[in-house]
């Protein structure tokens, strides 16, 4: 536990010394902001069902899909580049414990900047306070779930990606994997539901229908949550950092 | 002598090529060992299988008596390995970043362990608050040495701890090295043989994954390489090439060599007979007489021993 510890400190000050750490938050801030721009811009000029958080937070998933992949393409790739990882491993240390040291890393920084985007969300509401008052712009359940959802879903997104990271020196194409990888998540819910809802029979609809990430995200911001959904991002977050401490003792072997 | 490592029918495998082919060795406690053979000869495998980065695909490897197989983290405990290309994170300083070596290695006053390595590498007082990136290759290899000696390990595993350094910087870092003998095993991996002559009081030579032979540089020399070579030192111009011819003869010896040596103006040769050797020098005593200034067996360089070891480099 103390080695893990000495792992996750060091992890956590190779990321906030690291220039690449700024730019990739510059970026995930950047695309906030638009979207934020967008969303509210919608909320004014149009009446909308959704409170302005919800509309806001539905939209998680564009953050999610480039910004994971930058975040953590970096985690072993480049360790593996410059030998670093070989260095660590000459120590008796546990390999999930690396793995555990760099995802949580990871983790906690793309909280951090999830976190952040909470300034933007207020900001309305502290220069107009008028609208706090509307009840529509924000609302408690939408805010918690839908950042509930984000926190959550991080665990599996970062997981993932961190395990492509392992499978190769080369950050491109290990961002680019962890990319295509969220991209096949998230369209695959949509495609797969559509089919089946289509031509299914209920039981199909019951089983199916909560695996849509877009579903998860709309049912989230309105405060419902499925506990089936939290134990199976849980679940495949635990797999891919089983995945990955395969990956890494296969690469000394 | 008590051995510190003892490997046992150890092969490992990259698909269908042969690293390391069933060898078996001990190295001895307290020694600096010099691990030589040609490029692709399984010194790598073997550095990394013996500090458990790598796990064989056969044979087993006792450190302190201890089965790193079967205990890998308490067998790595007694192990330190400073890998060849010697990565260090340049966004730290050296001595942030042996502490934090000594914290990850269990070591409980970080700062005191640190501290007395860098003392012991020389970098104490010009380095330790200096970035990593910003600093020389000599003393980057300093801090690679500094963190493998973190901890008092038994065995310290050092690939190539020399390479690319300059005179002055080999000549620091072998006296750090020297002044390590005896409290502690140093397995030494490199290709500057002359550097390793100097330092190590044992050796292991590896070629196409086989032992070829370890021991001592005399005993290595003793078994490889052709003992009767011998020489005598005569004065320049007080012998006749008559009489050296008739001393070869009368003891049926090949001349194979001789030298004027400049600083002493006298005159080398080297000879090779299967005679006994003591009736050559009462020979040679009678032939020359008070000319006769030194008759010895011909010593041998590391280089020379390397070279007979591992025949294929003689081609």
């Amino acid at each position: 536990m103390k080695k893990f510890c000495v792992l996750f400190k060091y992890e956590i000050h190779k990321l906030l010394v690291s220039p690449s750490t700024y730019f990739i938050a510059a970026i995930f801030t950047a695309i906030l902001a638009l979207i934020y721009v967008f969303t509210l811009r919608e909320f004014i000029v149009n009446d909308q069902d959704f409170s302005f958080a919800h509309a806001f937070l539905r939209h998680c998933w564009i953050p999610i899909l480039l910004g994971v992949p930058l975040l953590s393409m970096r985690t072993f790739s480049e360790d593996y580049k410059t030998e670093m990882m070989q260095s660590v491993k000459t120590i008796a240390i546990g390999d999930f414990s690396i793995v555990l040291a760099k995802f949580l890393a990871t983790y906690l920084f793309y909280t951090a900047l999830w976190g952040s985007s909470l300034l933007l969300v207020f900001f309305p509401t502290m220069s107009v306070p008028t609208l706090m008052q509307s009840g529509s712009f924000l609302t408690t359940f939408n805010l918690v779930g839908g950042y509930f959802y984000i926190i959550l879903s991080g665990l599996m997104f970062i997981s993932m990606s961190i395990f492509f990271s392992s499978l190769t020196e080369n950050q491109i194409l290990s961002g680019s994997l962890a990319f295509i990888a969220i991209f096949a998540t998230f369209l695959s819910g949509p495609i797969f539901s559509s089919k089946i809802l289509s031509s299914g029979t209920f039981m199909d609809h019951a089983f199916v229908r909560p695996l849509n990430i877009f579903h998860q995200m709309d049912n989230a911001c309105l405060g419902v949550f499925d506990t089936r959904i939290v134990v199976l991002y849980i679940t495949l977050s635990l797999l891919f950092l089983s995945l990955t401490k395969v990956s890494l003792e296969k690469k000394f072997s | 002598m008590t051995d510190v490592v003892k490997v046992e029918g150890l092969s490992k495998k990259y698909g269908k090529f042969i690293a390391l082919d069933d060898i078996s060795f001990t190295l001895p406690k307290g020694k600096i060992i010099g691990l030589i053979g040609p490029n692709g000869a399984g010194k790598t495998s073997l550095m990394k299988i013996l500090s458990g980065l790598m796990p064989a695909n056969s044979g087993q490897v006792l450190v302190c008596g201890i089965n790193l197989a079967e205990n890998p983290a308490l067998a790595r405990e007694k192990i330190s390995f400073m890998t060849e290309n010697n990565p260090l994170p340049d966004h730290m300083r050296v001595g942030e970043y042996l502490r934090f070596r000594a914290a990850l290695k269990g070591i409980d006053d970080t700062r005191l362990e640190a501290e007395k390595v860098m003392r012991k590498c020389d970098i104490y007082y010009d380095a330790r608050y200096k970035m990593i990136k910003n600093l020389s290759k000599g003393y980057r290899q300093r801090v690679g040495i500094g963190d493998a000696l973190l901890g008092d390990r038994e065995l310290v595993i050092l690939d190539e701890p020399t390479i690319g350094l300059d005179p002055k910087q080999i000549i620091s870092i072998r006296q750090t090295l020297l002044e390590l003998h005896g409290s502690r095993t140093l397995l030494i991996s490199s290709h500057i043989l002359s550097e390793l002559e100097t330092i190590c009081d044992y050796f292991v030579i590896i070629d196409s994954g086989k032992i070829v032979t370890t021991g001592s540089l005399a005993d290595i020399y003793k078994s490889k390489t052709d003992t009767n070579t011998m020489y005598i030192d005569l004065p320049a111009n007080c012998v006749s090439d008559e009489i050296i011819a008739e001393f070869l003869s009368a003891n049926q010896l090949i001349r194979i060599g001789a030298t004027t040596e400049q600083n002493r103006g006298g005159l080398h040769i080297e000879f090779r007979g299967d005679g006994n050797r003591s009736e050559i020098v009462k020979s040679a005593a009678d032939y020359f007489g008070e000319n006769l200034l030194g008759i010895g067996r011909e010593s041998s360089s590391l280089e020379e021993v390397f070279l007979s070891a591992t025949k294929r480099y003689m081609d």
